[in-house]
């Protein structure tokens, strides 16, 4: 420190003491911690619990339903979007009829006939009013011209194809009605290519009235091109409608495999996978199917048993897992009532018949409202508790179970059932199709005797069938 | 140890990544016991800590995708149980948890060294469901009133004066044990 310099007057400052009670506040703040500590670290005693035994069974048994789900929901999604555009297509797009063909379908009547041949004859009778705007090629400027027409009587003509690959260049509007699309759409007809033999059979009395100084507008002209596209109309009417002409009677065989969840069984929620081979018998607006398969059903079950004990000749069992407790040693147990879970695994052979009513079809999709019934034949069922209790108990070579009394419910050794589902069916090939049906099932009987519960599943019907 | 536990916590993620079922399990044994003791002392019941901890490991295998290691696995572990326990409890009891009027000044909780862990397990367990899923988060998990708070959906003072209730009550009770004594 600098004694006679600037900082000198540092020493004269005024000196301050800590306020009363200050240690003891320090003190106090110590202690605090120091319990703090205390506390954490008997906190971090704290004993630990086990998970709950079959715990992972049932976590395994929701993985399995989530994946189920998620199949359900994109098969739903696809299922959906199918009736969406079925819907869609039947809302929107104009059903080909016979008497309002398509421009495809006319241009397809036409596209190859032999020059020479009569493409058809017409009859018409009665007043046809006439308006045609047209440019006319010969006009010096280009002027467009209007033409109107009012023709009364009867007149037959004959049109024979010339040249038939001019004649690809004919487009026949969808609507004939609209008078003003036609004669626009007529333009671009080549009328050389199509000779009119035209005779009057009646009087026939055209009214042509130039609106302006247009040239080369003849009545025959414009009743050649009317004409024409009503000859056209009236002579290639389209092909039938398409529907059901895809499905023809027969017989189809398959494989089918289908996925089934049940959420509200009396006895928590159960999963079911059917393989099934399929017969299907077709006709026109309705099929009768039926299948007969395996059924394969896992329920995952939690039971009390009343009594269980067991006994070892090595005089050793270890019950740790079972009593919770101190191991035991003894050559006889009794364990008294303990809770079991786990999964039990049944399997059925299944059969089903039922009928569907098409209800629309085309070349390559075809969709049924289907009913039908199924009858289950209990094949087998097994219990398995794969933990820690019986681990315990394998581990002992000669564990002996003695005595097992529990209040395991027995399952139906046959229950009916009711079906109903929406199919979709789509036509991969010639003979291959593959169809997807998400149904409803309602049991008439339960799985399980001594239950009240009766119970709806859900599921999804896959397939492929091969039409012999 | 801990780069060997590292490479097989990354295993064991990409594992369960991929479905396969092995690590799913495997995963499941590492931290059920953990977790299970977490869902437990905060729901106080043996079958509603047994659904929180199915639905939270559902979840977790569901969306292990998107565990970056950012934590420890078992941290992020805990939390998907803590939220699907919190969101039972709620559920359950209808639970709202509300900020308590008052100071919050330090409640001085000393645990004499006779009375063992199964009691002062009991005594927590004891506690009211709200103050007492703080106090395990905060004393007992080692979670900041803010990590909380953000798990419970709370404010950091409802947090803190939850806190504050359950070590006042818990106080209280550790009393009446070491009178009786």
């Amino acid at each position: 420190m600098k004694e006679n310099g600037e900082n000198m007057w540092l020493k004269n400052l005024p000196a301050h003491t800590p306020p009363e009670g200050m240690w003891e506040r320090i003190e106090t703040r110590m202690d605090n911690d120091l319990a703090n500590e205390s506390l954490r670290a008997q906190l971090t005693g704290l004993p630990e619990h086990e998970a709950p035994f079959g715990l992972w069974a049932r976590i395994e048994q929701g993985l399995a339903r989530r994946r189920a789900v998620q199949f359900g929901v994109i098969a739903s999604g696809i299922a959906a979007s199918l009736l969406l555009a079925f819907v869609l297509k039947v809302l929107i797009l104009p059903e080909p009829t016979n008497n309002q063909p398509v421009q495809a379908k006319a241009k397809g009547q036409i596209v190859n006939p032999s020059p020479g041949i009569n493409i058809g004859t017409t009859n018409k009778t009665g007043t046809f009013a006439i308006s045609v705007q047209k440019k006319q090629k010969s006009d010096t400027p280009r002027e467009i011209s209007q033409t109107s027409a009012n023709l009364t009587g009867t007149e037959q003509s004959t049109y024979t194809v010339q040249y038939s690959d001019k004649l690809q260049d004919i487009s026949i509007p969808a609507d004939f009605s609209k008078l003003q699309g036609i004669l626009s759409a007529m333009l671009p007809l080549k009328m050389e290519s199509v000779i009119q033999s035209s005779r009057e059979v009646a009087s026939l009395s055209p009214n042509v009235t130039k609106t302006d100084a247009a040239k080369n507008i003849t009545k025959n002209d414009t009743l050649t091109e009317w004409l024409l596209a009503r000859s056209l109309k009236d002579n290639f009417p389209p092909p039938p409608s398409p529907a059901f002409t895809n499905q023809p009677k027969g017989v189809s065989i398959g494989f089918g495999y289908f996925p089934e969840s049940m959420s509200k069984s009396d006895h928590g929620s159960s999963a079911y996978k059917t393989f099934a081979l399929v017969a299907q018998y077709q006709m026109p607006s309705a099929d009768f199917r039926t299948g007969l398969g395996i059924s394969y059903q896992s329920v995952p079950l939690e039971y009390k048993t009343d009594y269980i004990s067991f006994s070892t000749t090595s005089g050793y069992v270890n019950d740790t897992i079972i009593n919770n407790g101190d191991t035991l040693f003894g050559a006889l147990l009794d364990a008294g009532a303990v809770n079991i879970s786990g999964i039990e695994h049944s399997s059925f052979l299944y059969y089903s018949i039922g009928a569907g009513k098409r209800i629309y079809s085309n070349k390559r999709i075809s969709t049924s409202l289907r009913v039908g019934a199924g009858v289950s034949f209990l094949l087998s069922n097994q219990h398995n508790p794969s933990g820690p209790v019986y681990d315990a108990l394998k581990n002992q070579s000669n564990t002996i179970f003695s005595n097992t009394e529990s209040n395991i419910p027995d399952i139906n050794q046959t229950h009916f059932d009711l079906v109903t589902g929406f199919d979709f069916n789509y036509r991969l090939h010639k003979r291959w199709s593959l169809s997807i049906e998400p149904i409803l099932k309602y049991y008439f009987n339960p799985i399980y005797n001594g239950s009240n519960a009766r119970s709806f599943s859900t599921g999804l019907r896959t397939g492929i069938l091969f039409k012999l | 140890m801990n780069h060997r536990t590292n490479i097989l916590e990354r295993d064991l993620v990409k594992g369960c990544t991929r479905n396969d079922r092995n690590a799913q399990r495997e995963l499941y044994y590492k931290y059920c016991n953990a977790m299970f003791s977490t869902a437990y002392r905060i729901l106080n019941d043996y079958e509603n800590a047994r659904d929180a901890l199915q639905d939270a490991f559902i979840q977790v295998f569901r969306d292990i995708g998107q565990f970056r290691g950012r934590s420890t696995l078992g941290a992020w572990i805990k939390t998907i149980v803590v939220r699907s326990a919190w969101h039972k409890l709620r559920r359950e009891k209808r639970l709202e948890l509300e900020m308590l009027n008052g100071s919050y000044e330090e409640v001085l909780v000393q645990i004499p060294e006779y009375l063992n862990s199964e009691y002062l397990e009991k005594a927590i367990l004891s506690l009211p469901d709200g103050c007492r899923t703080v106090f395990l988060l905060v004393e007992v998990e080692g979670y900041s009133h803010a990590e909380t708070a953000k798990m419970l959906n709370v404010t950091t003072g409802t947090s803190k004066s939850q806190l504050f209730h359950a070590r006042q009550l818990l106080k209280q009770r550790l009393v009446l044990k070491i009178d009786q004594k």
